[in-house]
């Protein structure tokens, strides 16, 4: 279980984050909507603390962190227990994809080699893509090179993976074999939390849907209520784009 | 003017025992260069407080000052204040004892220190900050990105940069000749003025540095396609 409460974020003058809170259940996938510049990825990023949060806290698995005075063992430990999926995939360009996934699990999992490469191919298989095992990024397309980010992810078995606009960077076709593979993984009970634009997706798979705009949440509910009965007209003029098309 | 080949011959012969100087001296400095550069580089790129600031400031005066003067305002400082030095922590060594090489590597490796660490910082900042979140976000540690993923990409990119410099430091290694160090260069003027064949000793030495040079540029090349079909850099 993941749960973060009054998470604020400021660049300078301009406060990106006013106080936003987030609690997700084991096994829930909750998706993050909202325009660009909504605070959507700066909230995800504050999660994993790649950002550094000004305030607020974060509890992963029972350990409570204050985001304005988290040290780094702290930080590391929750890291370890979290794990992030990039819009632009993000390998480790100097490593295979077998190896993508190994170096992980042995530096910042302290776990063997051996173990680490079966666990690899597992991770692979699971993306269909074990032919693939030692070719680097740059022979990967971008769809093959993002199931690879997800296997990565997967691979460390966290309490949560954290997905950054998985498929904007992909085109439409490559965007179903990933969006595909995430279905997979939400089925099997992995607990998620996704920034997207994929408005169907986000429909047929949260459990809860979240509106962001301005730095706050706008709106929180199911996907069925938020699609279809939104509260707020901010929530609706936004969706309306969507759910006309 | 007439040209004798013999005495091209001679001083070719002469210069090139001194290959060896020229090379432990330029070599030396690019060893250094390399480990301070890196560092420095590392200090740099993560804006490690205090000190990157002093090495920005550091650099920006000594990047603007030629070589030549830093080695001869460096040889006047150490032979003034060296003795004293040495008696004032208890050394018994003495400036005139002290092994003629070690103010020229000083001073070559002071240049490349500069132009490495500026390398490594732009080889650095080619890798992107996309993979080092990644390493971040599944809890890797610093010193482990640096390791794991920063050098081993950064390192074949700044290897052309890197036979460059060395190529810059055995040419700059010709002014070890005004600190009293014989080098090729140094071997090949003093066998001109014997003979009083300036011309000859001057080519011959001139052949020297091209062939040296060749050599470390042939090899870097080797060394980098080689690294590149490892890598697979070629195709990113």
């Amino acid at each position: 279980m993941m749960t973060a409460t009054n998470v604020h974020k400021r660049f300078g003058k301009h406060e990106v984050l006013k106080g936003v809170d987030l609690r997700v259940e084991p096994g829930q996938v909750i998706c993050i909507l909202g325009p660009s510049g909504s605070g959507k990825t700066t909230f995800l990023r504050c999660l994993n603390f790649l950002e550094s949060a000004d305030q607020g806290e974060l509890t992963v698995d029972g350990q409570t962190v204050n985001f304005n005075k988290v040290n780094q063992k702290d930080r590391l430990a929750i890291r370890r227990k979290t794990a992030m999926v990039f819009q632009n995939y993000a390998l480790f360009a100097n490593k295979t994809a077998k190896e993508n996934i190994m170096l992980p699990l042995m530096s910042a999992q302290k776990m063997s080699k051996s173990e680490s490469e079966k666990r690899a191919l597992e991770g692979l298989e699971k993306v269909s893509l074990l032919e693939r095992a030692d070719f680097y990024p740059s022979q990967l397309s971008g769809g093959q090179q993002q199931r690879i980010g997800i296997a990565r992810a997967l691979a460390i078995n966290p309490d949560v993976i954290l997905f950054d606009e998985p498929t904007s960077a992909l085109d439409p076709e490559l965007v179903g074999q990933v969006l595909g593979l995430m279905k997979d993984i939400a089925r099997s009970g992995v607990t998620m939390v996704v920034v997207t634009h994929e408005m169907q997706f986000a429909y047929e798979v949260s459990d809860q849907v979240i509106f962001m705009e301005g730095g706050v949440v706008v709106e929180q509910g199911t996907p069925e209520a938020l699609f279809y009965h939104p509260k707020k007209s901010r929530t609706k003029a936004f969706l309306s784009r969507y759910m006309n098309a | 003017m007439s040209f004798k080949f013999e005495f091209f011959i001679k001083s070719f012969k002469i210069a090139s025992q001194y290959i060896g100087t020229t090379l432990e001296v330029a070599l030396s400095g690019l060893v250094i260069g390399l480990i301070l550069g890196l560092v420095i580089a590392l200090i740099r790129f993560y804006n490690v407080p205090i000190l990157s600031q002093f090495f920005i400031g550091f650099f920006t005066i000594l990047k603007a000052i030629p070589i030549v003067l830093i080695l001869l305002a460096t040889y006047l400082i150490f032979a003034k204040t060296f003795d004293q030095f040495a008696a004032g922590i208890g050394w018994q060594m003495k400036f005139k004892d002290m092994n003629p090489l070690v103010i020229p590597i000083f001073c070559l490796s002071i240049l490349s220190t500069i132009g490495l660490s500026e390398t490594f910082r732009g080889t650095f900042a080619s890798i992107g900050k996309g993979q080092q979140d990644a390493a971040k976000s599944i809890g890797m540690g610093t010193r482990q990105i640096i390791v794991r993923i920063i050098l081993p990409q950064a390192l074949p990119v700044a290897l052309p940069m890197m036979s460059n410099t060395l190529i810059g430091l055995i040419k700059a290694s010709a002014l070890v000749s005004m600190v009293g160090v014989v080098d090729i260069f140094a071997a090949a003027k003093i066998s001109a003025q014997q003979n009083y064949r300036f011309l000859e000793a001057y080519l011959a030495v001139a052949l020297i540095y091209w062939i040296l040079n060749s050599v470390i540029e042939q090899g870097a090349g080797l060394l980098e396609r080689n690294l590149n079909r490892r890598l697979r850099r070629d195709a990113a």
